[in-house]
């Protein structure tokens, strides 16, 4: 049996953490969690995600600045990236395209949403 | 003064004062010039006449003088004079000369009366005649007629009876062939001839007057006529040790010419006189200086009259022709004002053909200028205005668009978050069925969150209707102090939850029933006071939370203190704003929008109310506001010292 893929998930909101996590778990991968942008470095630099799901509007350290730190270092440059957003502005979208997130999601995300892109970059 | 300082008057002064100077310097110089010739003629006339007179008198004089030489070189009278010298005894002598005198008399009807003396003066013979001259024999003969006839010389003298003028001429009597005097005869007459001169004023005056005079030892003898018409006439003597000064004197005294001089109780005359040699006799005339020169008053009381009728015509004179120079001029000044009052159509109309006239067709064109200028620019303005006005409607449009969008979109909202919530709701309690411990996790997260959406949409609400001033207060009276105790109570079980003290302070003076009663919204108040109770709930860790009432004057007043991290100075002044947060560290599933103070202040403000905060960073804060008990109307005495 391989080992599970992990999912990082950064988001300063317990409920969406939480419930993200049951989810994901359930679909049979390793979640782990960080609740602003450098608990988010910090985790990374602990265990190497498979991909990391990045709400774009963070307490401290924005969305932005965390992708383009992980996009930025040559360890974790290949990691995926997906920007969670409120709101889908071409703003927004172009900002993290610059700094190099991979996927986009708006919210709110339903179970179908989560799993079609987890696929896309993590696989089963 | 200030008339003087205008153009017009300036002018004004000038011309005037060009037109009376001129005239008057003209007048005075002319005047004078008059005054000297008139002065000349006057004298020249009075000298005429005093020259006329003395031609007459000689006539009158000469032709006396040869009729009484006549009669004393009567052959038969010198003859019988002699023989009586001699023989002064013979009656017969005497006899005879009386009948050659009234021969004489009869022969010279110029004389009245004639009578001879002898040398050493006394009177032989004499004719008794009416008329002046009778004389009594055995008399003298006047004194000074004997002495002048002994120096061979004729004496003449003149006097007045009855008002008429009578000659008296003494000649010596000669005997021919030795020469001896004699005696003498005088022959005395009227002469009309000298009144009739002494009367003719002709070319003289009222008060011209004519005279004949001479000198008798230390008296002047004059003969003047009296009276207005000159027709009466008088001899008078006057005695010329008493210093009179007058033409008959200096006439007396054998002195010629001419003078005005001052007479004693007469004022001034203007006189000449001149002498008779052969007669010894002054002619003078003399008239008031008054008289002579009256002519001279009347041309300067002209003179003067033209002076004021210029003074007056001058200025009037100046007066149109400064208005005629300045109207214009005043005209293009009014114009210029007008505009620099903003009256952009004033224009001037000036025919006077000159150059102010060109001036004010400048003016005219400059103003035309002006007003074009202006008026693209008022109409460029005026266009911009509106177009403000336009975009501002648009944005007000806007504006109330996005109120009634917001509004709507709440109320839209609700419909399907009921079913939402009555789904999860009866999901959650198991009510369709028995859930794992995942499930009911998953559905306490949804149904939270669900209750969170709720109040969201119901913040947005009333923030819209405070915004747009649709917030309607459902108002009644209620005790500030139950509503209190009944949101404390809602809170307790999260506060006990939380380990924290929550409690309402009302001291029981404040009423002596212990209530407040206060005209207000009852569940907005209790809003405002949840989100107080919630926000300190959130932002306090351990401690306490005290709510206190207070009623003071007309006010009530409530606060709520906590014991918690408090509120960063630089965030206080605008914590009242919507979306405000003054903490964000804290997990963002705890965080509320910012919405809460925001929709309190709006509730406080439309009870007529107040809000406002005190805090300090670690150590707590405390939030209060006051609302009057009376309602909105007592607004003006709720204030935020007290
Ligand atoms: N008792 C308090 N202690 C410390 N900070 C407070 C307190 N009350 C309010 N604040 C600060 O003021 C901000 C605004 O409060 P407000 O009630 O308007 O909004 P909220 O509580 O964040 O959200 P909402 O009330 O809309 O759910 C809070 O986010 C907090 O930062
Ligand atoms: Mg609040």
């Amino acid at each position: 049996m391989k080992e599970k893929k992990s999912i990082l998930i950064v988001d300063d909101n317990n409920d969406i953490v939480t419930t993200y996590g049951v989810v994901l778990e359930r679909m049979g991968y390793r979640v782990s969690v960080a609740y602003d942008g450098n608990q988010c470095i910090e985790k990374i630099k602990e265990d190497k995600p498979d991909l990391v799901l990045l709400d774009v509007f963070l307490p401290g350290l924005s969305g932005s600045e965390v992708c383009r730190m992980i996009k930025e270092a040559s360890q974790t440059k290949d990691i995926p990236v997906v920007a969670i957003t409120a709101s889908m502005s071409t703003d927004t979208k172009k900002r993290m395209t610059e700094v190099g997130a991979d996927g986009f999601l708006l919210k709110p995300i339903d179970v179908t949403d989560l799993s079609r892109v987890i696929k896309e970059f993590v696989g089963v | 003064m200030r008339f003087f300082k205008s153009l017009k008057g300036r002018l004004m002064a000038m011309i005037a004062i060009a037109v009376i100077v001129t005239g008057s310097v003209v007048l005075v110089f002319s005047y004078f010039v008059t005054r000297s010739f008139f002065r000349d003629e006057v004298f020249l006339s009075v000298e005429s006449v005093v020259s006329r007179t003395k031609r007459e008198v000689q006539t009158v004089v000469s032709n006396s003088k040869d009729a009484a030489e006549s009669v004393s070189t009567n052959i038969q009278l010198f003859e019988n004079v002699g023989l009586y010298l001699t023989n002064p005894e013979n009656p017969e002598i005497v006899q005879y000369i009386d009948g050659v005198l009234a021969e004489s008399v009869l022969k010279f009807p110029e004389f009245d009366n004639i009578y001879v003396a002898g040398n050493e003066g006394t009177i032989i013979s004499a004719t008794s005649n009416p008329g002046p001259g009778k004389a009594t024999t055995g008399k003298k003969a006047p004194e000074e007629a004997l002495r002048v006839v002994n120096q061979d010389r004729v004496w003449a003298d003149f006097g007045v009876e009855d008002g008429k003028t009578y000659i008296s001429m003494a000649t010596p009597i000669r005997l021919p062939d030795t020469g001896v005097i004699t005696g003498l005869t005088l022959c005395t007459g009227f002469t009309p001839g000298i009144d009739r001169i002494l009367s003719d004023t002709s070319g003289f005056g009222a008060t011209g007057e004519t005279t004949i005079s001479r000198l008798s030892g230390s008296y002047v003898k004059t003969l003047l006529p009296l009276g207005e018409e000159g027709n009466v006439l008088a001899d008078r003597l006057l005695y010329i040790g008493t210093d009179y000064d007058l033409p008959s004197v200096r006439a007396a005294r054998g002195e010629t010419g001419e003078a005005e001089m001052d007479i004693p109780d007469a004022g001034k005359e203007v006189a000449a006189y001149d002498f008779l040699p052969e007669a010894g006799w002054g002619v003078s005339a003399s008239v008031s200086s008054a008289e002579a020169f009256s002519h001279l008053g009347r041309l300067r009381n002209i003179d003067l009259a033209v002076i004021l009728v210029l003074l007056f015509g001058g200025i009037l004179f100046s007066f149109v022709v400064a208005r005629s120079f300045a109207k214009p001029i005043e005209e293009l000044q009014r114009g210029v004002k007008l505009l620099a009052s903003g009256r952009l159509n004033a224009r001037v109309t000036i025919n006077d053909g000159l150059e102010v006239s060109e001036l004010a067709d400048e003016f005219n064109t400059m103003a035309s200028q002006l007003d074009e200028v202006y008026g693209t620019l008022e109409n460029k303005v005026r266009e911009r205005t509106r177009e403000l006005q336009e975009a501002n409607e648009r944005l007000k449009e806007l504006d109330d668009l996005k109120s009634e969008f917001v509004s709507i979109a709440s109320h839209e909202l609700r419909s399907p978050m009921a079913s939402m919530k009555m789904g999860i709701s009866t999901v959650a309690k198991e009510l369709v069925g028995p859930l794992n411990e995942e499930q009911k996790m998953m559905l306490a997260i949804a149904e939270k969150n669900m209750d969170r959406l709720t109040k969201l949409t119901t913040d947005l609400l009333d923030l819209t209707k405070i915004e747009t001033n649709q917030l309607d207060l459902d108002v009644g009276e209620h005790d500030l102090i139950e509503l209190a105790r009944d949101v404390v109570e809602a809170n307790e079980a999260q506060a006990c939850h939380q380990g924290l003290d929550l409690r309402v302070i009302s001291p029981d003076i404040v009423s002596p029933d212990g209530r407040i009663e206060a005209i207000c919204d009852y569940d907005r108040i209790y809003g405002v006071l949840q989100n107080l109770i919630s926000n300190s709930l959130v932002f306090t860790e351990k401690g306490s939370i005290v709510v206190s009432i207070e009623k003071i004057d007309n006010t009530a007043g409530i606060c709520v203190e906590d014991t918690g991290e408090g509120i960063p100075a630089e965030h206080i002044p605008g914590i009242f704003e919507k979306f405000s947060k003054a903490h964000f560290e804290t997990r963002s599933e705890k965080r509320g929008a910012g919405l809460g103070l925001a929709i309190g202040r709006g509730i406080v403000e439309a009870h007529g109310g107040k809000i406002f905060v005190e805090s300090e960073l670690g150590k707590g804060s405390k939030f209060c506001f006051i609302i009057p008990l009376r309602g909105k109307n007592e607004r003006e005495e709720v204030n935020t010292d007290s």
